[in-house]
């Protein structure tokens, strides 16, 4: 019988999918001849998570007609979540920008790229001659490429003499990044995705992983299906996906984490469950500043001033918090959290922590973190394999990118900083210039930048492959004050968004495989994609973009790089800053091979697993065992982080804590996942996810429609009572894909001090029937 | 007419149930069930918007953990 095309393009399906469920054996033979004709395939990291999946991509007539999880993909070992359909699907909607716009009163106007690029450059240049180079700012992202980074910072900081460099990650991770740094000295985690395979306990804080990270999800799931051991426990204020596979749910109060945690420690402590020699050896304590503002008021700068502790006074200090005490803060019962201080002590469970949003997207985001590690260095469950804390981000280059380059108002690349002379001064030496180009004063944070965007300090923002306009909280505020042109804003995306429609100008960009590129996921593994497939229109790259406005401002000697090598220069250039760092990449070929290298990359081209430890990290001896290296004294910093309430919590008026999130099918403003129509079918836009028993007092049935109000807005939305996920009493929870519903009008812009992240899961809401 | 190839993660034990669901769905053929929970699927739809329908109606059985693809061939759609 002969076989026809579509024959052998369902065997090719069904031999991946038989190889990536490990049954390789039983695929159909058919499928050795199925080698799909006229498909190029190449390797790339995903666009979407900070999972960072290894996908190929089928490339025919210069199309992607074809994607696939990589079968030598560490990360995903050759599947992709639900997400990956839209990988090629995201690149085609119809709307794709493809050529740029001027405003012109209210209309966007068409116009050539030297049309856009001079009038941008005209309008940086005036603000800067008249109001100095703080005056202007450019605000990009965690889906930034390396490069993309890298180039941004490089002119703002080195060339404009501006820290105005910020990413949306500020919005997502940055707790995560200043407990790292406080902690440990260095950011980003010791342990990596393996100890998902190897541990045998892992209590995930706030943590919806079925439905944010369903790839690594499905390995912890892997794991717990191989291992009777395995237990999952899910503290959160809502059950989820992630609930039905737990072995324990433990709801708690909003802010609860705070008491919980301490309480946990003050069992640690009390019961002895603590590890002296590992105590003794690498752990120093200290207490930080306590009762910080909330950053509701512009220009706050609250400063931390650290002191330190001996062991003997910082168990003094944990006395109170006793499980009793925390229960009336958290709702989890006092013998929970006994039992839980035993889980994180038992010599015989390799205890892992996880977290994502829920702790960091908090007004005490980063003492959450601090506390997290608290557990972990008291009872040594550190540094060990299947054994670790683990931070889960957001997006494919949050970490690789924002992290690592430095994109942030503070940051040098390789864990540096523009208050440090001599980190100034490293990076003028790389970068040949003059180390007084680079400002020793903090760049304007997230909020502040749209703040002195409203105030009219900030004259020029070029958003960069982000979509602030719908995702930043009080949004209210800030769209008015674009939508009164108070300042000139580039918007540089792929499709309209909620950000062009109050943009100056807004210029066609490539996306993924359109161009060349660096991520780096959650585990420290950087990937590298070559370009496959030319961007349509008039689409160019962001680093592109940046360098022709370089030129404009006369800037243009930044960027020497050759036009055949121009990205193994510049991947060079950069490298030289992680040489010696403890975050070591690769030289530029390497990567093409390979899947991803998680750093520091060691002499011998071989990655490290885990950091600060003698078996696998380059930067410790033998025979040295574990050493936090990077921390001043290598000894890791235990915090006294109390408890203090939200920003905002429910009072009579507006008695529903209100907390915002993801789901499975959309990713973020749903700018990419939003265009595929099925997806909007399947999930057509927010609803507003209540307690049932909430609503029948209120009178409200599924899907009745009901306005939602905070002090700041007031949107209506269907109350869903039957949905995958259901707050606790008390508790309502929607999602901020849905262009057409700004939720983000309705949070609260207070934020962490020490971090500067906003609190996205908690303000205070009324409901009422619409 | 996009094609793809899925593997469905179901408790183990309930692979045999979960295939005999996952053949009701119009545009599944079920390609093998594997012991320790798993169905490996081929999803021939008429459009990719059909197979997220197809991939979130598998999600939605029962028992079913999780879905994830393997594979994914759209060349002949629009």
């Amino acid at each position: 019988m002969e076989l026809t095309r579509r024959d052998f393009l369902k065997a090719s399906a069904a031999a991946a999918a038989f190889a990536a469920a490990g049954a390789s054996g039983l695929a159909p033979r058919t499928a050795q001849a199925a080698d799909e004709k006229g498909i190029t395939w190449g390797k790339a990291p995903c666009r979407y998570c900070g999972v960072g999946c290894c996908v190929l991509v089928g490339v025919k007539d210069g199309k992607i007609v074809a994607t696939k999880g990589d079968p030598a993909g560490p990360v995903n070992k050759g599947l992709n979540c639900i997400k990956g359909y839209f990988l090629g699907k995201a690149l085609y909607g119809k709307d794709r920008l493809t050529h740029p716009l001027i405003r012109k009163g209210n209309k966007m106007v068409k116009a050539s790229w030297d049309e856009a690029l001079n009038l941008i450059a005209s309008k940086y240049q005036e603000a800067i001659t008249t109001h100095g180079p703080d005056s202007v700012g450019i605000y990009g992202s965690g889906q930034w490429t390396v490069f993309e980074g890298y180039t941004a910072v490089k002119l703002f900081k080195g060339g404009i003499g501006t820290n105005n460099v910020e990413p949306n990650a500020r919005l997502c991770m940055a707790s995560a990044v200043v407990a790292y740094m406080n902690t440990f000295g260095s950011d980003e985690p010791m342990g990596c995705y393996d100890d998902l395979d190897l541990g045998d306990t892992y209590i995930l804080w706030g943590a919806n992983m079925a439905e944010a990270h369903p790839v690594l999800f499905s390995r912890l799931i892997d794991n717990k299906l191989k291992n009777p051991k395995v237990r999952l426990i899910d503290i959160a204020t809502r059950k989820t996906r992630t609930t039905q596979m737990a072995d324990e749910y433990i709801p708690m109060v909003p802010q609860g984490d705070l008491a919980a945690l301490n309480a946990i420690v003050h069992v640690i402590l009390r019961d002895k469950l603590y590890d002296e020699a590992f105590v003794k050896q690498h752990v120093s304590f200290k207490r930080g500043t306590e009762n910080q503002p909330y950053g509701l008021k512009d220009k706050e700068a609250p400063k931390e001033e650290p002191k330190n502790l001996s062991f003997e006074e910082f168990k003094e200090l944990m006395k109170p918090m006793t499980p009793e005490w925390a229960e009336k803060l958290s709702g989890i019962p006092a013998a929970t959290i006994v039992k839980l201080a035993h889980i994180y002590g038992d010599k015989n469970r390799k205890v892992n922590s996880l977290w994502t949003m829920g702790v960091n997207q908090h007004v005490r985001g980063v003492w959450v973190n601090n506390l997290i590690y608290n557990v972990h260095l008291l009872t040594g469950k550190i540094g060990k394999k299947g054994e670790n804390p683990l931070s889960l981000t957001g997006q494919p280059s949050a970490c690789g990118t924002a992290r690592e380059v430095g994109t942030f108002a503070h940051r040098l690349p390789a864990d540096m900083v523009v208050m440090n002379e001599a980190h100034r001064k490293k990076t003028a030496e790389i970068w040949g210039i003059d180390p007084k180009k680079i400002s020793p004063k903090m760049g304007l944070h997230t909020i502040e930048m749209y703040r002195a965007l409203d105030r009219g300090e900030l004259k020029c923002l070029w958003i960069q492959c982000t979509n602030p306009f719908q995702s930043i909280p009080n949004l209210n505020r800030y769209r008015k004050a674009a939508n009164g042109r108070k300042a000139f804003i580039v918007v540089s995306d792929i499709y309209p968004t909620r950000s062009t429609e109050v943009a100056d100008v807004i210029l066609p960009s490539a996306t993924w495989v359109e161009k060349e590129g660096v991520f780096g996921n959650t585990e420290r593994r950087t990937q590298h994609w070559f370009k496959m497939i030319n961007p349509p229109g008039e689409a160019r790259e962001d680093t592109w973009q940046l360098i022709e406005f370089a030129k404009r401002l006369g800037l243009g000697h930044l960027f020497p790089y050759s036009e055949k090598h121009f990205y193994k220069e510049m991947w060079e250039e950069y490298r030289r800053f992680t040489i010696g760092s403890g975050k070591d990449l690769a030289p530029y070929e390497t990567y093409h091979k390979v899947r991803g290298l998680r750093w520091p990359v060691k002499a011998d081209g071989k990655e490290t697993r885990w950091r600060y430890v003698d078996f696998d990290d380059p930067y410790v001896k033998k025979g040295e065992g574990l050493k936090f290296y990077k921390a001043p004294g290598h000894k890791a910093n235990v915090w006294f982080r109390p408890y203090e309430p939200a920003a905002e919590a429910p009072d009579r008026e507006y008695p529903f804590w209100f907390c915002t999130g993801r789901l499975l099918e959309h990713w973020h403003t749903a700018t990419m996942t939003g265009r595929v129509p099925e997806l909007m079918r399947a999930m057509p836009g927010a609803t507003l996810e209540m307690h049932p028993d909430d609503a029948k007092r209120m009178g409200i049935k599924n899907r009745d429609k009901v306005r939602v109000s905070s002090r700041r807005g007031s949107i209506v939305l269907p109350a869903e009572l039957n949905g995958r996920g259901k707050p606790e009493k008390g508790n309502v929870f929607t999602t901020f894909f849905d262009e057409t519903k700004l939720i983000n009008e309705l949070c609260i812009d207070a934020f962490d001090p020490l971090s500067k992240e906003p609190d996205f899961k908690k303000c205070a809401v009324k409901i009422e029937k619409a | 007419m996009p094609i793809s190839g899925v593997v469905v993660t179901c408790r183990p034990g309930q692979e045999q149930k979960v295939a005999v669901q996952a053949r009701l769905v119009p545009g599944v053929e079920v390609h093998g069930v594997l012991p320790e929970g798993r169905v490996v699927i081929v999803v021939d739809a008429a459009s990719v918007e059909a197979e997220v329908d197809i991939a979130s109606q598998l999600e939605r059985l029962d028992a079913v953990i999780s879905v994830q693809i393997a594979y994914h061939n759209f060349e002949d759609t629009p």
